[in-house]
C-alpha cells in the first residue's frame, strides 16, 4: 500500500477531464435539459482545427483559443440548428440526436484530418514528481482548471443576473419567458460554455493520448459516471464526482485488476445510486402524492 | 515453296494467337476482373493498423494492374471497414460476398474479428480466406479446408521474444498484455516458454483492460513488481501509452513487443521514449531497398499510395496480397474458389522477395513460422541477427 499517495494524485489528476467535461454536460443539461452525448466529439473536433493551425505555423496558444472556440461553437450551432427546433421538453429525441450527432461527427473528422494518430504538444510542458509520482505539469493545470472552471461557473450561476436566468430558463421555461428571459440566449451561452468546457477537456487531454478522432470517448463515459455519481443537477457534484471516478478508477486498476477497473468503478456507482438515486450531492427532490 | 511458307506462317500465327504467350487461364476468354475482399478497422482506436494495411494491399494491387494484372484479368480488392468489431466483420463479410462476388477473402486484418466471420463465410458461402493479418494455433491445427495464412503465429513470436529476454539475461520479466483472451493467450505461450526454459526466472503476468489510455496505474504496478525486462503484448496506441507514462515514471527496464507494433507510429508519437525498443517484423526492413521485393514496395508505395509512408504494417499487407496473387497465377483453367485453394496448396518454397519463403500442402495450411528481430535505434529500426523461428536457438 506504500503507493496509495502515487495512485491517488494519478487519480486526481485523471480525473480533472472528467470533471471538466461533467461539467460541461451538467452545464448544458441544467439549462436546456439536453443530454449531449455529442459533447467530448466538439471537443476532439475543436483541438483537431487547433492541430491543423499548428501544422500551417501558427503558434500553440492561438490555436489553443481556437479549440475552445471552436468546440463552443459548434455547441451553439448544434443548440441553434438541432435541438432548439425540436421545440421544449423533446428530451428523448434531443438526446438521440446527440448521439447520431456524435458519430457523424467522428466520421467527418476521420475524412477531414485521418484517422492516423497525431502528437499534440503540451500547453504545458514539464513534470514534477508529487507523492512518489512523476506528474506532467499539464495534468496539474488540467486539475487546477476544473477547480477553477467549477467555482467560477458555480459563482456565474449563482450571483450574476444571467447566471440566474440560465437557472430559471431550465426550472420553467414558459415562467422564464413571462418575466422577460430570453430563452435563445440563455441555450445559446450554455451550450457555448459546456461545450467549449470539452474543448478544454480534449485540449488538454491529447498531448497525453495522442490526438485520434475517438480521444473523447472514454474520458465521457467515465465524465457522465461522475456526472451521475455526483448529480446530474448539481455542477459541484458533476466536477466532484469526475475526480471521484478518477481515483476509483486509478485504485481498482492498481490493487484490484486493471482488466475489472471499469466493473469495479461501476458496481460502485450502482450501489450509491441504489442508496441516494439523485447522487451524492444533488437535491434530494420529493414530492407528496 | 512460296505457298508453302505461306501457309506454314498462317498456320502458326493462328495457333500463336489461339494459345501462344497467354496462360491457360486467359485462353478461357474471360477478362473480366477478379474479385478479391478484405475487412480492416478504417475508423475507430485501431485505424492506425487498418489504414496502413489497406494502403500496402491497395498499392500492391494497383501495381499488379499496372502490369497487366493475373492471366491478363485486373484484380478488384474491395476493403470494408469493420471498425475492428466482430458484428461489422460479419457484415462486412456478406456484402463482400453476397454484393460484391469476392471469390476470396485476402489480407484481411484481425484474428478474433476474423473468426467471427468463419461460420459464414468459410462453412456457409465456402470462400477461402487467405493470409489474414492475424490467426491463431487453432486455425492451422488441424487445417481447415479453405483457410490459409502465412503470419507466423502471435504465441511463435511471443517464444521468440520470451527467449530474447532470457538471452539478454533477464530474470524477472513482466508480461503487460490486453485482457481479451487473444492476448492472454499470447502472453501465457511466452511465460509457459520462459518458464520451460529457465525455471529460476520470475514472470510476472499484468492484465490491462483493452484500449486503456491512463497508463499511470499500470506503470506503477509494474514499477511495484520490480522487473528488469517488461514484455508488451499491446496495441500500438497503448504500446506508446505505456512507454511514455514508464519515462515519466523513470522506470527502465528492457523493453520488448512483438511483430504488430514494429512501425512507424511508435517512432512518430511516442519520440525518444520508444528509442531501445526490442520488437520482431514479419517482413524485410522497408527502409533498406537493397532486396529487389523491398524495391519494388517501396517505389509502389511512393507511386500509388503516397500519404501513407512505406510501414512495416503496409509491406506486410503487400505481401500477404502478393502470395495469394502467386497462387491465382499457377491456375491453369478457370479461377475460384476451389482452383485457388487447389493452388495454394501446390505452393511450394514462394519468394515474395520481402519475407521468407512460403509452403502450403493439404495438411499445413500456415505457410510461415519464422520472424525477423528488430531494435528501435535513434529513431530507425535495425536488423538483429537473421529470420528466427519459436524452436531456433538465438
Amino acid at each position: 500500500m506504500n503507493e496509495l499517495p502515487a495512485v491517488l494524485v494519478s487519480g486526481v489528476v485523471s480525473g480533472a477531464t472528467y470533471a471538466l467535461l461533467g461539467l460541461g454536460i451538467v452545464i448544458i443539461f441544467r439549462s436546456t435539459d439536453v443530454v449531449n452525448f455529442a459533447i467530448g466529439d466538439f471537443g476532439t473536433f475543436g483541438v483537431y482545427v487547433a492541430f491543423a493551425l499548428l501544422t500551417r505555423g501558427l503558434p500553440l496558444l492561438i490555436a489553443a483559443i481556437a479549440a475552445v472556440g471552436v468546440a463552443g461553437l459548434l455547441g451553439v450551432a448544434t443548440e441553434r440548428a438541432v435541438v432548439r427546433p425540436l421545440g421544449p421538453g423533446k428530451t428523448f429525441a434531443a438526446l438521440v440526436l446527440t448521439l447520431a450527432l456524435s458519430l457523424i461527427l467522428v466520421s467527418l473528422a476521420g475524412q477531414l484530418f485521418g484517422h492516423q494518430p497525431e502528437p499534440f504538444p503540451a500547453l504545458v510542458p514539464g513534470h514534477v514528481a508529487i507523492l512518489g509520482l512523476v506528474v506532467a505539469w499539464q495534468k496539474i493545470a488540467t486539475a487546477a482548471l476544473a477547480v477553477v472552471a467549477m467555482a467560477v461557473i458555480a459563482f456565474f450561476m449563482r450571483f450574476t443576473r444571467l447566471g440566474v436566468a440560465m437557472r430559471a430558463a431550465a426550472e420553467d421555461h414558459y415562467a422564464a419567458r413571462v418575466v422577460g428571459i430570453n430563452r435563445g440566449l440563455v441555450a445559446a451561452i450554455a451550450w457555448f460554455i459546456g461545450c467549449a468546457l470539452a474543448g478544454l477537456a480534449a485540449l488538454l487531454l491529447a498531448p497525453d493520448a495522442t490526438l485520434t478522432v475517438t480521444l473523447m470517448v472514454a474520458p465521457l463515459f467515465r465524465a457522465f459516471a461522475g456526472v451521475f455519481l455526483g448529480g446530474l443537477e448539481s455542477m459541484i457534484g458533476a466536477a466532484v464526482g469526475g475526480f471521484a471516478i478518477g481515483v476509483l478508477d486509478d485504485l481498482a486498476g492498481r490493487y484490484v485488476s486493471a482488466s475489472f477497473r471499469d466493473t469495479f468503478v461501476f458496481a460502485i456507482i450502482v450501489l450509491v445510486l441504489f442508496l441516494r438515486p439523485a447522487g451524492l450531492l444533488a437535491a434530494q427532490h420529493r414530492q407528496r402524492v | 515453296m512460296r505457298r508453302t511458307l505461306l501457309s506454314a506462317a498462317a498456320v502458326a500465327l493462328l495457333f500463336v494467337t489461339a494459345c501462344g504467350g497467354q496462360s491457360p487461364a486467359q485462353s478461357s476468354g474471360d477478362t473480366s476482373p477478379i474479385q478479391l475482399g478484405a475487412w480492416m478497422p478504417l475508423t475507430g482506436s485501431i485505424a492506425v493498423h487498418g489504414l496502413a494495411q489497406r494502403a500496402g494491399g491497395a498499392a500492391y494491387f494497383k501495381f499488379l494492374n499496372d502490369h497487366g494484372g493475373v492471366h491478363g484479368r485486373k484484380v478488384v480488392w474491395n476493403v470494408e471497414d469493420n471498425a475492428y468489431d466482430p458484428q461489422k466483420t460479419v457484415a462486412a463479410a456478406h456484402k463482400l460476398i453476397d454484393q460484391e462476388n469476392s471469390i476470396a477473402i485476402v489480407g484481411a486484418n484481425g484474428t478474433a474479428n476474423t473468426a467471427a466471420a468463419f461460420s459464414y463465410v468459410l462453412d456457409q458461402a465456402q470462400v477461402p480466406i487467405i493470409d489474414t493479418y492475424g490467426g491463431d494455433s487453432t486455425w492451422y491445427s488441424p487445417p481447415k479446408p479453405l483457410l490459409f495464412g502465412i503470419q507466423t503465429l502471435y504465441e511463435d513470436q511471443m517464444r521468440v521474444l520470451a527467449k530474447w529476454a532470457l538471452k539478454d539475461s533477464y530474470k524477472n520479466i513482466a508480461i503487460v498484455h490486453s485482457d481479451p483472451a487473444a492476448f492472454a493467450n499470447i502472453a501465457k505461450a511466452g511465460s509457459d516458454q520462459i518458464k520451460s526454459t529457465s525455471p529460476s526466472t520470475n514472470v510476472m503476468d499484468v492484465a490491462v483492460k483493452f484500449n486503456t489510455t491512463d497508463y499511470a496505474p499500470v506503470v506503477l504496478q509494474v514499477r511495484n513488481l520490480h522487473p528488469d525486462a517488461v514484455i508488451m503484448i499491446l496495441s500500438t496506441a497503448e504500446v506508446v501509452a505505456y512507454l511514455k507514462q514508464a519515462a515519466q515514471q523513470g522506470l527502465k527496464t528492457g523493453i520488448y513487443t512483438y511483430a504488430p507494433n514494429s512501425s512507424a507510429d511508435v517512432i512518430r508519437l511516442a519520440g525518444a521514449d520508444a528509442d531501445g525498443l526490442k520488437s520482431e517484423a514479419f517482413t524485410l526492413p522497408p527502409d533498406d531497398t537493397s532486396a529487389a521485393g523491398v524495391k519494388d514496395f517501396v517505389n509502389a508505395m511512393q507511386k500509388y499510395e503516397a500519404g501513407t509512408p512505406a510501414d512495416y504494417e503496409s509491406e506486410m499487407t503487400w505481401a500477404l496480397c502478393k502470395v495469394a496473387v502467386a497462387a491465382i497465377s499457377k491456375i491453369s483453367g478457370k479461377i475460384d474458389k476451389e482452383s485457388i485453394v487447389k493452388a495454394l496448396q501446390s505452393m511450394s518454397n514462394y519468394d515474395s522477395g520481402v519475407m521468407p519463403p512460403i509452403t502450403f500442402s493439404a495438411s499445413q495450411h500456415l505457410g510461415a513460422s519464422k520472424i525477423q528481430r528488430v531494435q528501435l535505434t535513434g529513431g530507425k529500426w535495425t536488423l538483429v541477427g537473421s529470420y528466427v523461428g519459436a524452436d531456433s536457438n538465438l
